[in-house]
């Protein structure tokens, strides 16, 4: 048996082995990036703000969950992306068009708006799976409610509500043994792990501020972060380096939760010096599509053309 | 070397340890470690799960290089083309892997790579012989490109039902060519090959109809497709794509095996630079397997010829 195979396949696994020790992967996504822009002062947490809408969006296209139970959603077509950093902070606006303010959820039938941001919990070799991570590599979500915002302690029209006068740790276990959802947040903005279907968790740490408002029929959300990682699972933003990064939209008022919601797929944000704002002109969407297929298509004619004149040529040739 | 010599093209294991590398590491990582989260109990499988993980992991570095070696293997092989096929399956190859280097260099851009990758895949989808034996490969390749125009372009503020049509198309077109895979051998599946794909076919079906949901999510993240065709059109294709591998490897085409398994393990998503050079690779191998002249079936070599091989110690060059 020639030694050819073996030299070649020695050299590919230790040039394998060497890639993998020192985690560089030479492949990347190839989504769409949204650019995260220096800012010379404090963007803040009012998207609505005309320093924030100056920020050229990137149009993230959203689709209905159909993974896993429960599915549904599809009903916010796209959600427009802007980002910057700050003051070793870093700022991320979803907006999106909405008919209904929904920010109660006080009744079984009510629900509430709300919007997600997902990151790979690591800065791994490999994109994880967009539903929950996978059990190898885990995701961060910043998952924003609109009840949250609004405060939950008002009590439904005509409700009652046991209240006990003690204000003790007794009288609330779920407060006590550290539920995050009956403790009182800081923020509208809760920062997630998971490592799969079933496994979502709060955060050991809290440092994800938020805020949302809905104006002129849409939500506006800024989420913001230091860019240094605060937990094991959450990952650190560096300027430079992309990080994959998805996006979810619930709209309350079609009864949208837990599984039922709008998805994007896995887009890359990436940090920069920049302060201009990239203008991502995105034209007519007839005409792109059009020009696309226009272009495809002519290299396609054109090359075969050129490769067939020359295989006519090189017939021609041998015949003679 | 001419387009009509029969001799086998040198390192033809390349293409096909590259598939096989691409196969194991998508089982492994893309697949089995996605779906063992859903074992309960996962705190006592953590450690195995972690070794199954950097095994996985492992898998994707190797078959990483070994995409690149085999373009290598592309470009020394493309002479054994004609000169207009040898030329595109060239600059495809070349121009994919300088922009996917680049892009990886943060010199080129995210839309300037989805143009690469786009072109290169056209460009290989339509290089080899024309004729019937080249309708899966341009079926695959229009799949790849109307998926791939939905995942690049649809943040640019694509109308929804535009984006739809793409991705939708574009699994039409997957669907389509994994039925037709068996036009590329240019012979008819053998009995054994109809029964394997068959049954590959019927168990795929019934777990699609079965357990829509996991199965869903397996062929999403693995082929990029999110399953919107009936459960028998997705099952019917795999059986004929299994019953083709099947085949191709019984008759020891190696390039056309890898090639087959290249596209598998890559999918129509181009997600990433890594599935989008499988891809490129697979489509290429094919390209380079299709303008060559069939193997003359009493050239192929019987079992009782290869045993005897084996039993003289003396194992057949890939």
């Amino acid at each position: 048996m020639s030694r050819r195979p073996l030299l070649i396949g020695a050299v590919v696994l230790l040039v394998a082995l060497a890639l993998r020790v020192f985690e560089a992967n030479p492949a990347l996504a190839q989504a769409p990036v949204v650019g995260a822009w220096r800012a010379t002062t404090d963007p803040g947490l009012d998207g609505s703000s005309p320093g924030w809408q100056a920020i050229p969006a990137v149009m993230v296209p959203l689709t209905a969950q159909q993974v896993t139970i429960p599915m549904g959603g599809g009903t916010v077509q796209s959600v427009a992306v802007r980002a910057a950093h700050w003051n070793g902070n870093l700022y991320l606006m979803m907006e999106w068009p909405d008919s209904t303010q929904d920010i109660r959820s006080d009744r079984p039938e009510l629900f509430a708006d709300a919007a997600a941001v997902q990151f790979p919990g690591l800065g791994g070799a490999a994109v994880p799976a967009i539903c929950m991570g996978q059990v190898d590599q885990a995701v961060n979500i910043w998952h924003w409610r609109s009840d949250t915002e609004a405060g939950v302690s008002r009590l439904p029209t005509g409700g009652y509500v046991d209240l006990y006068p003690s204000e003790e740790d007794l009288y609330y276990p779920a407060r006590a043994a550290g539920n995050p959802v009956a403790v009182t947040l800081a923020s509208p903005v809760q920062s997630l792990v998971a490592g799969g279907f079933g496994t979502l968790t709060a955060a050991a740490q809290q440092t994800v501020q938020g805020h949302g408002v809905y104006w002129s029929g849409r939500w506006s959300v800024v989420f913001s972060r230091p860019v240094a990682s605060a937990g094991t699972l959450e990952p650190s933003f560096t300027a430079g380096t992309p990080i994959d990064t998805a996006f979810a939209v619930w709209d309350g008022s079609q009864g949208q939760r837990d599984g039922i919601k709008s998805v994007s797929v896995f887009f890359q944000l990436q940090l920069t010096d920049e302060v201009a704002p990239w203008s991502r002109s995105a034209g007519s969407p007839a005409l792109l599509v059009a020009a696309v297929a226009i272009g495809i298509g002519l290299v396609i004619v054109g090359m075969l053309a050129v490769a067939r004149a020359i295989r006519r040529a090189e017939v021609g040739r041998e015949g003679r | 070397m001419t387009a009509a010599d029969p001799r086998p093209l040198p390192d033809r294991w390349i293409p096909l340890a590259t598939g096989a590398v691409a196969v194991v590491e998508l089982v492994v990582l893309r697949i089995a470690t996605r779906s063992f989260v859903n074992i309960p109990g996962l705190d006592r499988w953590a450690t195995p799960l972690r070794a199954v993980g950097e095994a996985g992991r492992v898998s994707y570095y190797v078959a990483v290089v070994l995409t690149v070696v085999t373009w290598g293997w592309v470009l020394r092989n493309s002479a054994a083309t004609n000169f207009g096929p040898r030329m595109l399956l060239a600059a495809a190859t070349v121009g994919f892997a300088g922009a996917a280097a680049a892009y990886r260099l943060g010199v080129l851009g995210g839309e300037a790579m989805g143009w690469a990758s786009l072109a290169s895949v056209a460009a290989l989808a339509m290089v080899a012989e024309p004729g019937r034996r080249r309708i899966p490969v341009v079926l695959f390749g229009g799949a790849a490109v109307l998926t791939g125009l939905g995942t690049y372009f649809g943040a640019s503020g694509i109308a929804q039902l535009t984006l739809s049509a793409l991705l939708v198309g574009g699994e039409v077109l997957a669907v389509a060519a994994g039925i037709s895979a068996p036009l590329v051998l240019g012979e008819r599946l053998t009995r054994r090959a109809t029964g394997l794909g068959l049954a590959v076919a019927f168990a795929a079906t019934l777990a699609l109809a079965w357990r829509p949901s996991p199965f869903r999510v397996l062929v999403l993240w693995s082929f990029g497709m999110p399953v919107s065709l009936p459960a028998w059109t997705y099952g019917l294709a795999a059986g004929l794509v299994t019953a083709t591998v099947w085949q191709a490897w019984s008759n020891r085409r190696w390039g056309m095996v890898g090639g087959l398994l290249l596209l598998f393990s890559g999918g129509v998503g181009l997600i990433s630079t890594y599935q989008s050079a499988l891809v490129v690779a697979g489509l290429a191998a094919l390209a380079i397997e299709l303008d060559r002249p069939l193997p003359n079936p009493g050239m192929l070599p019987q079992p009782e010829q290869r045993s005897l091989l084996s039993r003289a110690g003396t194992v057949p060059a890939l």
